[in-house]
């Protein structure tokens, strides 16, 4: 069963990631598609549309969608809490100030570099003051919460001071938006995904035993103590270089592992892979909606998929028996 | 010489959170086999010994099965004793056969199957392996609560109020299968009668300092209701 949800999800995958080469502000018929795909003579223009644009873009939003549902799976089992993603407990949005700052900072100079520096930098900070916290339950969920608030409540005051330009490119950014995305970019992200799941490798056992509750793993003999940082730890490497490079993407990380658990992916070592494919889905069909729905306009991301997995999320509440 | 497995011993325990003194000075004994029920009032500190004797939390001079708590590792202490878990709702729809496979030893998981199977016919679930965990009543869930610690092989159990929010009869089936289990029980109860019933040791705190601590023969009636009335 869990292999066919895997080979369905993977062909839904590859039909959304031809579909995102096919629909866009430049129309192409199915012969320039190919054309354009396999350089042929007289194909020119598709061709730079589809290798320059298009493709590294529906890349880099495949590989953000599995880092983030996969870092969100990963933190609603650290925090044994359905409801958490890394909005809520501030690494997004630490990530985001960091990227903001160094947008700022960066005064045109290699922007993607200070904003992955940036990104990084603000994210360790918040993920050390989780990882110290000898809180558990509710109250690591509330510690996480407030750090989310404080770094929100900064991100915005960095948006309100800056001016000009630099404010209609950090709104841009931060409400999720991949049209500067490079090869660059997502060999970036891809790497980030990689070292990501290297982290994980092997923890799956222990992030189902610790779903139940941290009291209760480590009544089992789990050393959560030092398994909350390479959680910890994964999600910064999963999430804040998706954040650097695409602004803050919200809702997949909540909404991509509670449909996989809803289509059976409950314990972590089918939960992963299935919410990453999910995550991919979701990010890939929202982005080609974002880039096509509105013509010339491009709509920010975090709206479509907001609007686009709240009632996926509404819909897998109904599936849902009550308490 | 006396099998220390599944004793308990406490010396000298001083428990202090949010600058309040939550244990005065507490030792304690349960031997092995013992089923020791803590009684008192709310907010004596109950529910923080059953913690400290649990080495969930540090105080005092702990040694469980004879091995000093404060030197075991966290494997080594999950081999020694189990926290019953309490019969909160899970927030994930993991099948009961994985719930329960958690607990079956690293070094044991060659039969793990016919363990659960086992463990689940023990507490009268036989053939709910595959039931989702989030789908039980809080009676159930207790019972695979115990099937949980059935395999986690411990020779102590520690259980805070286990019987809360279930019905007389579900209450009664639930002390009887940690009975049972023929491990040392130490257990947190408002439960008089059901103290009455199965306990074989009594310890009473009030304002986290033991006022009695001893064999259910040598308690009165009269001595456990004082504790309540202050």
């Amino acid at each position: 069963m869990k292999k066919q949800l895997f080979g369905s999800l993977s062909a839904v995958l590859l039909i959304s990631m031809v579909l995102a080469l096919y629909f866009g502000a430049a129309g192409f018929g199915l012969s320039e598609l190919l054309g354009g795909l396999t350089n042929s003579p007289g194909f020119e223009f598709s061709h730079s549309v589809i290798w320059d644009v298009r493709l590294p873009r529906i890349l880099a939003a495949g590989t953000c969608g599995v880092s983030l549902a996969i870092a969100g799976a990963v933190l609603q089992s650290t925090f044994a809490n359905p409801i958490v993603d890394s909005s809520l407990v501030g690494i997004s949005s630490s990530a985001a100030l960091g990227g903001a700052l160094g947008l700022l900072f960066s005064a045109n100079r290699n922007q993607m570099l200070f904003s992955i520096l940036g990104s990084v930098a603000v994210a360790i900070i918040c993920v050390l003051f989780l990882a110290r916290s000898k809180f558990t339950g509710l109250r690591f969920t509330l510690f996480g919460f407030a750090l989310g608030a404080i770094a929100s409540a900064l991100l915005a005051l960095v948006t309100a001071g800056s001016r000009g330009a630099n404010s209609r490119s950090l709104t841009t950014w931060i409400f999720g938006s991949l049209s500067l995305i490079t090869w660059q970019a997502v060999a970036i992200l891809f790497l980030a995904l990689l070292l990501g799941s290297v982290f994980l490798r092997n923890q799956t056992h222990s992030l189902d035993i610790v779903s139940m509750g941290l009291d209760s793993a480590r009544h089992l003999g789990q050393d959560t103590d030092s398994k909350r940082k390479i959680w910890l730890l994964s999600c910064l490497v999963l999430i804040a270089p998706s954040v650097a490079l695409c602004g803050v993407i919200g809702f997949v990380g909540l909404a991509a592992p509670h449909v996989a658990r809803m289509l059976g992916a409950v314990r972590h070592k089918q939960l992963l892979p299935v919410a990453g494919l999910l995550g991919a889905i979701f990010v890939i069909c929202a982005d080609t909606l974002s880039r096509t729905i509105a013509g010339a306009f491009e709509i920010p991301l975090s709206i479509t998929l907001g609007l686009l997995g709240a009632p996926v999320l509404l819909l897998v509440l109904r599936g849902m028996p009550n308490d | 010489m006396i099998n220390p497995s599944g004793s308990v011993q406490l010396d000298n325990a001083n428990v202090v959170l949010s600058n309040r003194l939550i244990l005065d000075n507490i030792s304690f004994r349960a031997d092995p086999g013992s089923i020791h029920c803590l009684i008192g009032p709310n907010g004596a500190g109950k529910s923080t010994l059953l913690r400290v004797l649990g080495a969930d939390i540090a105080g005092g001079k702990l040694s469980l099965s004879g091995v000093d708590a404060a030197s075991a590792s966290i494997p080594e202490l999950a081999r020694i004793r189990s926290f019953l878990r309490s019969n909160e709702k899970p927030n994930f729809p993991y099948l009961i056969f994985d719930v329960l496979s958690w607990s079956v030893s690293s070094q044991d998981l060659t039969d793990t199957d016919s363990r659960v199977q086992q463990a689940l016919a023990a507490v009268g679930m036989h053939g709910m392996e595959n039931h989702k965990i989030t789908e039980l009543s809080s009676g159930q869930l207790t019972k695979i609560n115990i099937a949980a610690t059935i395999l986690q092989s411990s020779d102590i159990i520690f259980a805070d109020e286990p019987e809360a929010n279930l019905d007389p009869v579900a209450r009664k089936q639930i002390w009887e299968l940690l009975r049972d289990t023929k491990k040392t029980l130490v257990i947190t109860t408002h439960d008089l009668e059901i103290v009455k019933e199965f306990a074989t040791h009594i310890t009473a705190l009030v304002d986290g300092r033991i006022v009695f601590s001893k064999a259910i023969a040598d308690v009165t009636e009269q001595e456990m209701l004082e504790i309540y009335q202050g």
